[in-house]
């Protein structure tokens, strides 16, 4: 995920450099071509004024030869030639000092130039003036060229200092922009890097999306596939048990009946034919019938065990000083014999499937009185509190427990097999001492677990033991 | 002098059969009690079919029988005119619960579980047929419909 992440950041990185890269690269293309029309208009704006400059020339000299010819016709057609081209020549001056508005040292060249063509237009108009009446001498002819010739001279100064400036400017221009096309290069090469990095790390991405896809999908299928096979196995499994108890069901029913005749039988003998039995064949007899009895507690026991998960009846609110009194009424004769004593505290009422509670309280009873200490009658106190679930041993959730505590000031038991008492046909004494066919608890733990309960139980060798039931409230 | 007690039973085993029948007799002299015993659900139906009238003094019922089994044999006689008023004593195996209720619905008088000596068996049958024929015909409640001696 942090990998994925980076990779992302990394994309985001790279458009943004991109982004930058392309916009810097549109400033600097926007200046280039912005530098580029200036030094074209500068160009143009110098060309404009060389061409006026060469224009006032030729409109000088034109004016000239038209005075020269007047001056040798005496035509009046050379007059009013001579006199256009003095307008002309007004109007080139004018626009040369609109095109050098801004340019103060052009302005003074342009003020000497104007000074100058005044000089040689009065010059000429004089010779104009004098051509009928006189001939025109030599030095007035070498006055005008002279003259002439300074005009030259300031057009060509002018004309120099224009394309100076050109130049200058130019230049100025050029030296801006002559880095400008190399990091426009630079820039263009950086951002089509940066698309290309970023182009591939789309790609990369979308692949490693795509293939996160379908590992997801694959592995989505996988959990359905499994979750199939597991309530497959998990209807076999429920199939198999129920199976499987109904064959102790059954088994355990039939195997009575032989076991029923067996007992008849021997009773049969040692009733009517007692007479006629030798001491040994009668005490074989005792045994095989005490071997029967055994046989079938085992059966009832087993019978009533795998009855358990068959006969689950719901949970009802009962008083728990009634379902004792109906077991004590029922132990009767052991109670008596025992001369044991029964106490019930604490809230009165639990949750309990009653006929299966009262088997629990059977079973727990008979043990407190079977597993007493000899010579010391059996106390048993039978305590019901409500507890919070985190007090429950094996429960992670919130709910309240009945804790119905059963205790006894019997022998009790090494607590290292507090967890082994619960199991079926498990015995911690021999049979000849504590008769007994080793499910009493297993039924009592199979009852907690028919009622979503849980046991415990806490002992130490002759200590007494106690049961901790806990019941859903 | 009473009249003959009309007796039957109905059981696929025969060593339960034996065992009824000697019990019986040392009860009874035959004088006194006639066994008739059927092997199973439909030998039963056809004897009753025959016999009756007059019907028997009470019928024992065994529950688990090839062909038909007891409840259904109780459900028929129950629902046969003639036979509807005969006493039915469950005679069982089993001690299940659901088995004995079910027995008390179907209409049995009384509920016997197949006792594990041969002295208790012969108590038994003594004291179901001790009951005079105004209280074996009569459907007891609940409490009281099985009958288990010590």
């Amino acid at each position: 995920m942090i990998r994925l992440r980076s990779r992302q950041f990394k994309i985001k990185i790279i458009f943004f450099l991109a982004v930058i890269l392309l916009l810097s690269l549109s400033v600097f293309s926007y200046l280039r071509i912005n530098n580029m029309l200036k030094s074209s208009s500068l160009l143009n704006h110098t060309n404009l004024i060389k061409l006026e400059l060469v224009t006032v020339f030729s409109k000088i000299k034109d004016a000239d030869s038209h005075q020269r010819g007047y001056v040798l016709t005496k035509d009046n057609v050379y007059l009013e030639q001579f006199q256009k081209s003095l307008l002309d020549v007004g109007k080139c001056l004018l626009r040369i000092d609109e095109l050098t508005s801004d340019n103060y040292s052009q302005q003074s060249n342009l003020r000497k130039l104007e000074l100058l063509i005044h000089k040689r237009i009065v010059h000429m108009e004089q010779i104009i003036k004098d051509a009928p009446n006189m001939k025109i001498t030599t030095e007035r002819w070498l006055e005008a060229r002279a003259i002439m010739e300074e005009i030259r001279a300031q057009t060509d100064k002018m004309t120099n200092e224009e394309g100076f400036l050109l130049r200058l400017r130019t230049k100025s221009f050029t030296e801006e922009s002559t880095f400008t096309p190399l990091f426009t290069i630079f820039l263009t090469i950086c951002s089509i890097l940066a698309l290309i990095a970023a182009y591939f790390g789309i790609i990369g991405e979308l692949k490693t999306s795509n293939r996160l896809k379908s590992e997801l999908q694959e592995s989505e299928k996988g959990l359905v596939d499994a979750n199939l096979f597991l309530e497959e196995k998990n209807d076999s499994l429920a199939k198999m048990n129920k199976e499987l108890e109904s064959f102790t069901y059954i088994s355990s029913h039939d195997l009575q009946e032989p076991l029923r005749k067996i007992q008849t039988f021997i009773s049969r003998i040692t009733e009517s034919e007692s007479a006629n039995l030798s001491e040994n064949s009668k005490n074989y007899l005792t045994r095989t019938h005490d071997a029967a009895n055994r046989m079938q507690n085992l059966i009832r026991d087993l019978l009533a065990y795998s009855r358990l998960n068959i006969e689950i009846f719901p949970v009802e609110t009962f008083s728990l000083s009634d379902v004792v009194d109906e077991v004590a009424a029922d132990l009767d004769e052991d109670i008596k014999e025992a001369k044991a004593t029964i106490e019930v505290k604490g809230i009165p009422e639990v949750k309990i499937i009653v006929s299966q509670f009262r088997q629990l309280l059977t079973n727990l009873i008979s043990n407190a009185i079977k597993f007493s200490k000899p010579d010391n009658p059996p106390r048993i106190l039978i305590q019901n509190d409500i507890v919070r679930g985190n007090e429950v041993p094996g429960y992670t959730g919130e709910d309240q427990f009945y804790r119905v505590k059963v205790s006894d000031n019997g022998i009790g038991f090494d607590s290292q097999y507090k967890n082994r008492i619960f199991e079926v046909f498990q015995r911690l004494h021999m049979s000849k001492e504590y008769p007994g066919t080793g499910i009493g608890l297993a039924i009592v733990k199979k009852i907690i677990e028919n009622h979503d309960g849980y046991i415990t139980a806490e002992s130490e060798l002759n200590e007494g033991a106690t049961f901790i039931l806990y019941l859903p409230v | 002098m009473q009249a003959v007690k009309n007796i039957f039973l109905t059981d696929d085993d025969t060593d339960d059969c034996m065992l009824f029948s000697e019990a019986l007799q040392e009860i009874y002299s035959e004088k006194e009690a006639r066994l008739t015993i059927s092997n199973d659900g439909v030998k039963l139906m056809e004897v009753l079919d025959e016999t009756v009238p007059p019907p028997p003094e009470v019928i024992f019922l065994d529950l688990n029988m090839p062909r038909k089994n007891g409840f259904e044999c109780l459900t028929e006689i129950r629902q046969t005119p003639k036979l509807s008023g005969i006493p039915v004593v469950i005679f069982s195996t089993s001690s299940n619960n659901d088995i004995v209720d079910k027995s008390y619905q179907h209409g049995a008088n009384y509920y016997i579980c197949k006792p594990q000596s041969y002295s208790l068996l012969k108590k038994t049958i003594a004291y179901v047929l001790s009951f005079d024929g105004k209280k074996l015909s009569e459907q007891p409640g609940r409490d009281n419909f099985v009958i288990s001696l010590a």
